[in-house]
């Protein structure tokens, strides 16, 4: 009888692990407002908006520190995005018509260009994860944000709304297995992202990245997609650009790679 | 050392001490005369992106700056 119990155990676990998981009505709802957020923003041809970004870094020392940047991003589908980006340390200006990238930084008058024959997906996956210079948000930028973004979510929570710049914006809040996330989006007509955070769950003092969007307009607002240098500015490659204008300011140094 | 050399010696240090603090707040980039605090950041880094895995397999983090 003892082994027939335990055959018992193992089919009602076996057969409720098999039945579909109730959802939740926050849950369909959050799902839903990420849809629609996703599906606006694909769905436009031109838009602009001012940031604030904070990326939290953890000394050795245990001590978390944020490092903040403003600026200004214009975008025009298929493929021009004109950036500024300005932080204690850079001053940056990035430009993409289509055919090539460039980088500009005010502090050094230093400026690079490099080839980019790619569309606006894959621009934003190199501008992080080649260049390190992600575009602010750039999650909520490529196509089939939602579905791309929920691929490995494990909860999913609609925690009502805030109030960010004097905008109501409906608050979801997102986790998978190494980080939480955390979206606010526009109520009304225009369901554009109000807040974008990322909580690096598994680092030590969970860490976040932190893009607060202001002025979401539905026009690129005269935004200029080619590069004009300013007098004095010089050319340089790559490389060098990204020795003389760092992606981190020169008194935090980053620990080597284990 | 008489007096006016021992005043002349406190007008150079004070000389040396503004330059090497206006040297120090010019390469900090940070406009001032004081120096900003040196830190060092510890790895892993935070995240900027929580793009799914099947995105990420496509993608190389060549410079490490960032977690992706």
């Amino acid at each position: 009888m003892k082994s027939n119990t335990l055959a018992g155990i193992i089919a009602t676990a076996l057969t409720a692990s098999l039945l579909p998981v109730a959802t939740h009505a926050d849950e369909a709802d959050a799902r839903r407002i990420l849809q629609s957020m996703s599906d606006y923003l694909g769905a436009l041809d031109t838009f602009s908006f001012d940031f604030d970004t904070e990326q939290d870094v953890v000394t050795v020392d245990g001590e978390k520190l944020g490092l903040a940047r403003s600026g200004h991003i214009a975008v025009a589908r298929p493929g021009q995005v004109h950036v500024t980006s300005k932080g204690g340390f850079t001053d940056l200006e990035m430009v993409f018509d289509g055919g090539g990238l460039t980088v500009a930084d005010a502090d050094t008058a230093l400026y690079t260009t490099v080839p980019f024959e790619d569309d606006l997906a894959a621009l934003i996956d190199a501008l992080r994860d080649t260049y390190a210079r992600p575009l602010p948000a750039a999650d909520l930028l490529i196509p089939n944000a939602a579905e791309t973004l929920l691929e490995e979510v494990t909860e999913v929570k609609d925690m009502g709304s805030g109030v960010i710049g004097g905008i109501e914006c409906d608050h979801l809040a997102f986790r998978n297995f190494q980080a939480d996330w955390q979206l606010w989006v526009a109520q009304g007509d225009t369901p554009y992202p109000c807040r974008f955070v990322i909580t690096s769950r598994d680092v030590a003092q969970a860490p976040q990245y932190r893009v607060t969007v202001r002025d979401w307009r539905e026009t690129t607002d005269g935004a200029a997609f080619s590069f004009t240098p300013d007098d004095g500015m010089m050319e340089v490659d790559m490389d060098t650009f990204a020795l003389k204008a760092p992606n981190f300011p020169a008194h935090l140094t980053l620990e080597a790679i284990q | 050392m008489t007096r006016t050399a021992r005043f002349a010696c406190v007008l150079a240090g004070l000389f040396a001490l503004t330059a090497a603090a206006e040297f120090a707040g010019h390469q900090f980039g940070t406009g001032s005369i004081v120096p900003a605090a040196e830190a060092r950041i510890g790895r892993p880094l935070t995240r900027v992106s929580v793009a799914g895995v099947g995105r990420r397999t496509v993608r190389r983090c060549a410079v490490g700056v960032y977690d992706c």
